[in-house]
């Protein structure tokens, strides 16, 4: 476990009074053309003599009194936390949930805003909420997109509300530390291979073996392992019936972005860098989805040969934190297996890994008309 | 399981709109009761608000026709705000306000504007009236604003969350049902105004009004007693019984009377059935007070015979004559406010305010009152006679000759003064016979003066006292009580009563008893008033209504002075004046709360402030139990001598006062805060953002119709150099495209310059240039 993690966890379990609680009230447009209503009222009051005005500036301040005592009774003692997926491609909606607790013992809490901060104080998203009975907790969710991968820190929550009558809002913030993974972004990758010379459907070997994919199905020989029997379609044909699987010796896929450059040429390459790790991201995902095993290899370390949606799913959180390295030493590329098909991503830089086949990233994504992928549909 | 329908008068716009249309019907209600505005618009603006209510959706308006109306509307309020009551004017205004935006569609902002409306009549309606049922519609609104302000702001709310991109699903929509728990905390945030109103309206500090602005006081909802100056007898076929209460009269329990009989106005001069008073009697002189403590002298000596002190307060409500009602011989008069002269008459021991007032008039007043001893008035009145026979030669027997000598000298010409002073026996002033034995001829005076005769003559009288009795009782016993049947036009109303119809109110057994008194030679006059035997138990007071307006007799006796004599049949006055029973009480009910509502809402002021603060003080340490003694004790302690009870409420005092005003300060430190504060809320950064997105996209679409489109998976960077590379006449989109950046990601703020830039760029970018199109692969 990362140590931020470690901290966010032990901040979120404090306190709330130790979680740099701030607070604040300030009034409305309605409130601040109130004011001097109630001013000219109270002076007419004065000026008249008149009881009855006396009574109205009264009720006038009244309600003004009410209307701060109200929404600070409205946001007390309530709690949030926060629902993050686990990661989501850059400019796809994320859905981020918020569950609002209310702790009060007697008062309902109504028309809360919920604003959620990333660092610096930037709004992540707002919620709002009509109603929260007390001792009771409700979900809501807000949209947001990141329009930048890497790691985004999710910062304060803050609670206001300008309820019973709009003239002054009152809010209360503290930390509420979060982190979520902003995934490049994936496009369909299969016509991009296929304009570099590769079809998948070549890399099948068409042999027996003990993979993960289905080679076709054959009568139960004595000795064959029971764990290879299908039962399902024994059940239904009366006779028992065994799975062979294909073999998978030659279905490695090992994806290699060299993520060092020159400092010097690091100002010109970001930009095509990044369609580097959307190209590797798009094609990792095209051969996972072939139920190839894919390993990654960068400078910043290997993503280990697996199959399937846990696969993508660490590949991307690789590619969502990588970054360019521009150091005089950088670390060396770990060793290449020789048995998987090598993929070189290049985005201007020279291919350095001899039978390896570069593709070039530069023209990424392969065409101005490609819908990017939704995250659930690559998984 | 089957959804449950919601349903459609608990939905959330249902119930928003129908509390609105409640609230502007309720608002104008309160406008049109106060009586204030024309009979036509208080009847016929109910109609016009449901007309424009219903009118938004079936009958909408063009706008050109709405523009006509509001300048016929404007030239007429202008004409009316000029040529007549300004404050009509305003409500007109208001009234055409209220139509108008009833009439067009209602969003959000137009429903706060309809409560601002609302608010205003109530307003009005808060100048116009003193009446009590103003607190009935002052509840009532503040319940519908309440509930009303809160729906409104959860909508305004959602609405505005919505436009920043929270999710509508999450939150509240248009359909989503108002719950009860809503309603009833609407109620609880009214208890708690409510509660604050009440320590705010108490101890808001109350200033001499009218300071500021000359001429601006509050309208004055004067109204007339069923008193009169003067008495006109027979111009009315009927007197209806109005039970409009005119004032309070409280004294130390249990009451030192029965009944009271509350002089207002003395009248000597009679002709034609009209009692009017005698200008060269009321010589009134002007009394002040130095202080706001002292209180004013009127009678200097008690009067003669047996008499019982009687200390009272009374709470007069406006009336338009300025009378001051009060006992008979009243010594002392102290009045509660500062600022009011009196006028006070010697002569008739009647005072009043010069300039009528608005507001309740409380004063405190010492009379001597004559009790029903009647053996030791006669003896009095004897030893009095004893005197007199000594230095006058007027006697019992002669007073016909002796009238008719008066009533002659009364047709001569004046060559002396006019008032003609002597004194009795026992040295006061005695009464100046010419205007108190004056009797106007008629045809049948004759037969008046034999009734008189008669009278005495069947009492067997002999002394002046016994004489004035035997009328009084020969009225009381021979003639009939009623309000009916009275006009009597080309009559002599008085002689007319007494010998033919023999019925009428007290006004009438007044006026006979006066004249036959002056028949019988005993100086007389007519005292228009106030009588009532209404206690009212629940607030402790004498109640006095306009129908307790009554008039009776005084009647000079030698040796006692003036002496009130009332003709009328004591039992009709009861039954007329003062009801029994449950309605009784009720009213009696509503007249406490009517006496409170006048007492400490209408009419508190700065001394009742005051008053109330030390009430408070004093009875701090028993308010505050356990902690009020160890405070009393503390203080004690600290102060040596001081008292404790004392020592502590000024401490509790002190305390809060220095807490008030320290929360005082740190809020308006904070109101400066907040207000620097809001400019940079978050939701107004987001905004900014926005705006700043906004303004690329503009230029992104103007370039879109000039051929340049930007294809998703170009960066803003590579368009930027592509178009520059198309256009070099556009240069400086990768600079702004830079900027661009740094305002998106960087957190750069928007400065003029960068909106001037982009402005700049806009503007080249949409120069009508055909040549050098974008070719896109």
């Amino acid at each position: 476990m990362r140590l931020t993690n470690i901290i966010n966890v032990l901040v979120s379990r404090m306190p709330r009074w130790k979680r740099g609680v701030r607070r604040g009230l300030y009034l409305t447009t309605e409130g601040l053309l109130f004011i001097p209503l109630m001013g000219s009222v109270g002076f007419a009051a004065i000026n008249t003599g008149a009881n009855l005005l006396y009574l109205i500036f009264a009720m006038m301040a009244g309600l003004m009194s009410v209307s701060a005592l109200a929404s600070w009774m409205n946001i007390r003692r309530l709690d949030v936390r926060r629902i993050i997926p686990d990661g989501v491609p850059i400019d796809e909606e994320a859905r981020i949930g918020l569950v609002v607790e209310n702790k009060k013992s007697f008062f309902f809490s109504y028309a809360l805003r919920m604003v959620d901060l990333l660092d610096k104080d930037h709004i992540a998203g707002v919620a709002f909420l009509f109603r929260l009975p007390v001792k009771q907790s409700q979900t809501v969710e807000y949209s947001t997109r990141f329009s930048r991968r890497g790691r985004h820190h999710f910062h304060r929550v803050r609670i206001s509300s300008r309820f019973p009558f709009g003239l002054a809002e009152k809010s209360i913030s503290w930390k509420e530390p979060g982190e979520i993974l902003v995934y490049p972004k994936l496009y369909p990758a299969r016509e991009f291979l296929q304009s570099h010379g590769i079809d998948i459907g070549d890399y099948e070997t068409g042999r027996r073996g003990h993979g993960a994919s289905l080679f076709g199905l054959r009568d139960y020989i004595a000795g064959d392992s029971a764990q290879s029997i299908h039962w399902k379609i024994s059940a239904r044909r009366g006779e028992l019936v065994v799975r062979e699987m294909e073999a998978e010796d030659h279905r490695k896929v090992t994806l290699i972005l060299d993520n060092h450059v020159a400092p010097k040429q690091a100002q010109s390459c970001r930009e095509n860098f990044e369609r580097a790790v959307s190209c590797l991201a798009s094609v990792g995902a095209e051969f996972l989805n072939a139920n190839f095993q894919v390993e990654v290899l960068t400078r910043l370390g290997r993503v280990p040969y697996d199959f399937g949606a846990g696969q993508l799913r660490r590949i991307l959180r690789s590619m969502a934190i990588i970054e360019l390295d521009e150091s005089e030493k950088p670390a060396p590329l770990p060793p290449i297996d020789s048995d998987s098909m090598l993929f070189w991503i290049g985005y201007g830089n020279h291919c350095t890994c001899a039978g390896a086949l570069e593709l070039d990233a530069t023209a990424w994504p392969p065409s101005s008309n490609t819908a990017p992928l939704m995250l659930k549909e690559a998984v | 399981m089957a959804k449950r329908s919601i349903p459609e008068k608990r939905q959330f716009d249902s119930v928003l709109r129908w509390l609105l249309l409640t609230t502007v019907l309720w608002s104008f209600t309160a406008l049109a009761t106060t009586g204030e505005l024309p009979v036509l618009i208080a009847i016929g603006g109910y109609p016009m608000i449901l007309l424009a209510w219903y009118g938004e959706t079936r009958y909408p308006l063009n706008k050109w026709i709405w523009r006509g109306l509001i300048v016929i509307a404007a030239l007429y309020v202008g004409w009316y705000f000029q040529t007549q009551a300004r404050t009509d004017a305003i409500i007109y205004l208001l009234l055409f306000l209220l139509i108008n935006k009833l009439w067009s569609p209602k969003k959000p902002r137009d429903i706060m504007q309809i409560e601002v409306i609302c608010f205003f009549f109530m307003l009005s309606a808060s100048i116009l009236t003193m009446n009590m049922s103003f607190i009935f519609f002052f509840i009532g609104f503040v319940f519908l604003m309440i509930v009303g302000l809160a729906l409104l702001t959860v909508r305004r709310e959602h609405e505005m969350l919505g436009s920043l991109g929270a999710d509508s699903r999450a939150g509240v929509n248009p359909n989503v049902i108002v719950p009860n728990d809503f309603f009833w905390r609407s109620l609880g945030s009214m208890l708690v105004i409510f509660f604050f109103t009440f320590w705010i309206f108490a101890l808001f500090p109350r200033f001499a009004e009218q300071r500021m602005i000359p001429g601006t006081a509050a309208l004055s909802a004067a109204g007339q007693t069923g008193f009169t100056n003067d008495i006109r007898l027979g111009n009315v076929d009927q007197i209806d019984m109005d039970s409009t209460t005119v004032m309070r009269v409280m004294m130390p329990l249990p009451p030192a009377v029965q009944n009271l009989y509350l002089r207002g106005a003395v009248l000597e001069d009679y002709e034609n059935g009209k009692w009017t008073p005698n200008p060269e009697v009321h010589q009134t002189e002007p009394r002040y007070r130095s202080t706001s403590n002292d209180s004013i002298t009127l009678l200097s000596n008690k009067p003669q015979g047996p008499v019982q002190e009687v200390k009272y307060a009374v709470f007069l409500n406006p009336t338009a004559n300025g009378n001051l009602f009060m006992l008979e011989n009243t010594t002392q008069l102290q009045l509660s406010r500062r600022g009011y002269g009196v006028e006070y008459d010697p002569q008739s021991n009647t005072s009043r305010i010069p300039f009528p007032q608005a507001r309740v008039i409380n004063y405190s007043a010492t009379s001597f009152v004559r009790t029903a001893d009647a053996h030791a008035m006669e003896e009095l009145e004897k030893a009095a006679a004893v005197k007199r026979a000594a230095h006058s030669s007027i006697t019992a027997s002669d007073w016909t000759s002796e009238a008719i000598r008066i009533v002659r000298a009364m047709h001569k010409p004046q060559t002396t003064s006019s008032v003609h002073r002597e004194t009795d026996a026992t040295g006061q002033d005695l009464p100046d016979r010419r205007i108190y034995l004056g009797i106007p001829t008629t045809p049948a005076k004759a037969r008046v003066a034999r009734i008189a005769q008669v009278a005495i003559a069947s009492a067997k009288a002999t002394t002046d006292l016994q004489k004035a009795r035997a009328i009084e009782n020969y009225l009381q016993q021979n003639y009939r009580y009623s309000l009916k049947n009275l006009s009597m036009k080309r009559k002599e109303p008085t002689e007319t009563f007494l010998t033919e119809t023999r019925q009428g109110h007290c006004e009438y057994f007044a006026s006979a008893m006066a004249l036959l008194l002056r028949h019988a030679g005993i100086p007389s006059r007519i005292v228009n008033g106030f009588y009532t035997d209404r206690w009212n138990p629940v607030g402790d007071y004498f109640q006095v209504e306009k129908a307790d307006a009554h008039s009776w007799v005084e009647a000079f006796i030698d040796g006692l002075g003036w002496v009130s004599f009332d003709p009328s049949p004591p039992g009709e006055i009861v039954r007329q004046g003062s009801a029994r029973g449950l309605f009784y009480k009720l009213r009696s009910y509503s007249d406490a709360i009517k006496m409170k509502w006048r007492l400490y809402v209408i009419d508190y002021d700065l001394r009742d402030q005051s008053q109330f603060v030390r009430t408070m003080m004093q009875n701090t340490p028993d308010n505050l139990g356990p902690i009020g003694r160890l405070l009393a004790n503390g203080a004690q302690f600290f102060s040596g001598n001081l008292n404790a009870r004392e020592a502590a409420g000024k401490a509790v005092f002190a305390l809060s006062s220095a807490i008030g005003l320290v929360l005082l300060a740190f809020g308006s430190v904070f109101a400066l805060k907040f207000l620097r504060r809001r400019r940079r809320s978050r939701e107004y950064q987001l905004l900014l953002q926005r705006r700043r997105v906004a303004l690329y996209e503009k230029i992104l679409k103007t370039l879109a119709r000039r051929g340049f489109i930007r294809e998703p998976g170009i960066t803003p960077m590579e368009f930027a150099r592509r178009v520059e590379q198309a256009r070099p006449d556009l240069d400086g989109f990768v600079e702004l495209t830079r900027l661009y950046y740094e305002l998106r990601y960087a957190d750069r703020i928007l400065e003029t310059s960068d909106t001037s830039a982009f402005a700049e760029f806009h503007r080249r970018a949409s120069a009508r240039i055909t040549t050098h199109r974008l070719q896109h692969a």
